[in-house]
């Protein structure tokens, strides 16, 4: 129930975050009848409903079906190590966009490639480090030689 | 006859076959790489086809656009991320096999009913182009709304437990279309200063965030994944009782692919999400589908590769590009000449003939292509997870920031998979909102330049006949998923007292 209830909050917040910025949006000489704001603000009093509904549910639900809370089965991560584990690799993709502007394209995601294989538990290996170079070098060939991508490059060059 | 004749030479013609073969070769492998659209895949073989004869130009980038529609599917099965927006139906059940070790069953599926769907929207596009222009010329901005509204019906069977969380998720989807620039005045909405939001976000990067991204962000807590054997590892094409069992999904998803091909703008997103939902309506084995079921891989493929030759029909008939790939096929015609609309299959015949015999090729070449890819494909998933995640990520950071050249979708992905990883704890589906995303903007512009047309009577919506039986439509499909679960509803009610009563 706390899970729902956290899921709804979180969903009323959204809602009234976007009906604020909804509201805010100017309106146009060429706007229409319904003007720019007129769809978003129906879609936030719509989640504001919805999340409303939710956290009723959540409420009364138990009582009306007799169920409880389901717990996480044996084996299953903790919420906590879930989070962790995920942030190292949004960490890792955060990593990314700071560097390679700098790096350029190549060098990056041989980092990029490292980086996730000894995040996973790969030891450091000279096979780690040429299965890295390899893979690199394979997305480079087919994204900026074969399909002629403009990937970032070294120092911006 | 003549035509059949001089389509029948055309066949064992050596540059019409090496275009359509090399096309679909070059579009499997640019619809494999998320990021990559078909409009892409065919823009960058556009420059290629400046010097060939028009036959041949035409049926090069046909046949791009036919492979690339069906390789979004490669990527979407094997590891979460469909590599086109119509293959995010696919993802549903073709992941979910992938996961349960039946792999090479999903992409056999997938491939078998792909090949069958192209073949059977050329034959609508030979035999029907004519009364299916009608229909393209018939939607007005009322029957596109209605069209919207249709796709977004099936929002309450897609999602899962709760009506309440699809509804959440599908408005949340609806909230995200409306970044960018507004469809009637064009004032900005919700960019926050950031010009890269004016154009709005495009699918594929929610797509990409919340089925892949989010998808590494929680695997990288998972378990080790169980060490698939040999023969999971090949590639298996249905059995008799499986293909007998697939007809159904099939006819599904050709008759609905047929009908929303020919309508320009509609595209094989909505297309393949009504075959799914319908494939399962239908269904005796409706407990399978979320779950890894074959017909839910089936019907969303057929209709996708279906779309792929009857979306021609609006390009041939009138000189409408309902997508940016037909945009650019308009473009390869242009450049040879060839001006699009009733005179082109008078005047120019032997190209018209040409481009027949070409798909014709082209999805027969798909089956062959395929038999030799998908294996390889296989046989990469199957690597350690620890590489596998991080040639995932390599991947989908290059696909991304392949689309526009900017960090910033990338960044965006990044922050779409969090929200995900919520969605995923919070039991919100995910497919509602990619159908809201999708349809948002569809819906919206419609709905607001119809109220233009009527000076603000909602009543247009009524008069509008195609509009009124779309509205039916959907107003049927959702009082059936309401009136099924609530039967479900009372009757766990009902079993929950009984076993009280019991004791």
């Amino acid at each position: 129930m706390v899970r729902q209830l956290t899921c709804s909050a979180i969903l009323l917040l959204i809602a009234a975050g976007y009906y604020s910025v909804a509201s805010q949006i100017t309106r146009s000489a060429l706007a229409d009848e319904i003007g720019p704001a007129g769809l978003p603000v129906v879609y936030a009093l719509v989640l504001a409903t919805v999340a409303l509904a939710l956290a009723a549910k959540a409420v009364f639900r138990p009582l009306l079906l007799r169920t409880a809370d389901a717990t996480a089965s044996a084996g299953e991560p903790t919420l906590g190590f879930l989070l962790r584990r995920a942030g190292g690799v949004f960490a890792i993709g955060v990593g990314y966009v700071l560097i390679v502007p700098l790096a350029g394209y190549f060098l990056t995601l041989i980092m990029v490639i490292a980086a996730m294989a000894l995040y996973q538990g790969e030891r450091t290996s000279a096979r780690l480090a040429t299965i890295a170079v390899a893979g690199a070098a394979s997305f480079w060939l087919l994204f900026v030689q074969l399909l002629g991508i403009p990937m970032p490059s070294l120092w911006g060059a | 006859m003549e035509s059949l004749l001089l389509g029948l030479t055309l066949l064992v013609t050596t540059p019409l076959v090496l275009a359509a073969v090399g096309g679909v070769s070059w579009g499997v492998l640019g619809g494999a790489l998320p990021g990559i659209s078909p409009s892409i895949t065919m823009a960058l073989v556009l420059p290629l086809t400046y010097g060939m004869e028009p036959g041949s130009a035409i049926v090069l980038l046909a046949a791009t656009y036919v492979g690339a529609e069906y390789g979004g599917s490669i990527p979407a099965i094997l590891i979460n991320t469909p590599g086109t927006n119509a293959a995010a139906a696919t993802v549903l059940d073709g992941y979910a096999m992938q996961r349960q070790g039946r792999g090479g069953e999903a992409l056999g599926i997938s491939l078998y009913s792909g090949v069958l769907g192209g073949l059977f929207g050329l034959t609508m596009l030979v035999v029907l182009t004519e009364p299916l222009a009608r229909v393209a010329l018939a939607f007005t901005p009322m029957a596109y709304f209605a069209l919207g509204i249709l796709g977004l019906s099936i929002i309450a069977s897609l999602s899962g437990e709760s009506l309440l969380k699809g509804l959440a998720s599908g408005v949340l989807g609806l909230m995200v279309a409306t970044v960018g620039s507004d469809p009637v005045s064009g004032v900005p909405r919700f960019v926050f200063g950031r010009p890269e939001l004016l154009d709005g976000i495009a699918p594929i990067l929610i797509m990409v965030g919340l089925f892949a991204v989010s998808e590494l962000y929680q695997q990288a807590s998972a378990a080790e994944w169980r060490k698939t054997a040999g023969a999971e590892t090949r590639l298996r094409f249905p059995d008799g009782a499986l293909r007998r069992r697939l007809i159904k999904p099939q006819i599904l998803g050709a008759t609905i692919g047929t009908l929303e091909g020919v309508m320009p703008g509609a595209g094989g997103t909505i297309a393949s999400f009504m075959s799914y939902n319908e494939a399962r309506r239908w269904s005796r084995h409706k407990e399978e589908f979320g779950h890894g079921s074959p017909e839910g891989v089936a019907a969303p493929e057929t209709a996708n590769n279906t779309v792929a030759a009857t979306a021609l029909v609006p390009v041939l008939s009138f000189g409408i590009p309902g997508s940016n790939s037909a945009a650019i096929l308009l473009g390869g015609l242009l450049v040879h000449g060839l001006i699009p609309g009733p005179r082109l299959f008078e005047e120019n015949a032997d190209v018209v003939v040409a481009l027949y015999t070409g798909l014709f090729v082209a999805n027969l070449s798909l089956l062959f292509i395929g038999l030799l890819i998908l294996p390889v494909c296989l046989w990469l998933v199957n690597r350690p997870k620890a590489y596998l995640m991080a040639f995932i990520y390599a991947l989908i950071f290059s696909g991304v920031y392949s689309i526009d050249h900017s960090l910033f979708d990338v960044a965006l992905v990044l922050v779409v998979g969090v929200a995900g990883v919520f969605m995923r704890l919070a039991g919100l589906p995910m497919l509602p909102a990619v159908l809201g995303v999708v349809l948002g903007y569809m819906i919206e512009s419609n709905y607001r330049r119809s109220l233009v047309l009527s000076g603000g009577d909602h009543g247009i919506f009524i008069e509008d006949a195609i509009a009124l039986g779309l509205l039916s439509t959907a107003m049927l499909f959702i009082a059936g998923s309401l009136t099924t679960r609530a039967y479900l509803f009372v009757r766990r009610r009902r079993r929950q007292s009984e076993r009280a009563a019991d004791g």
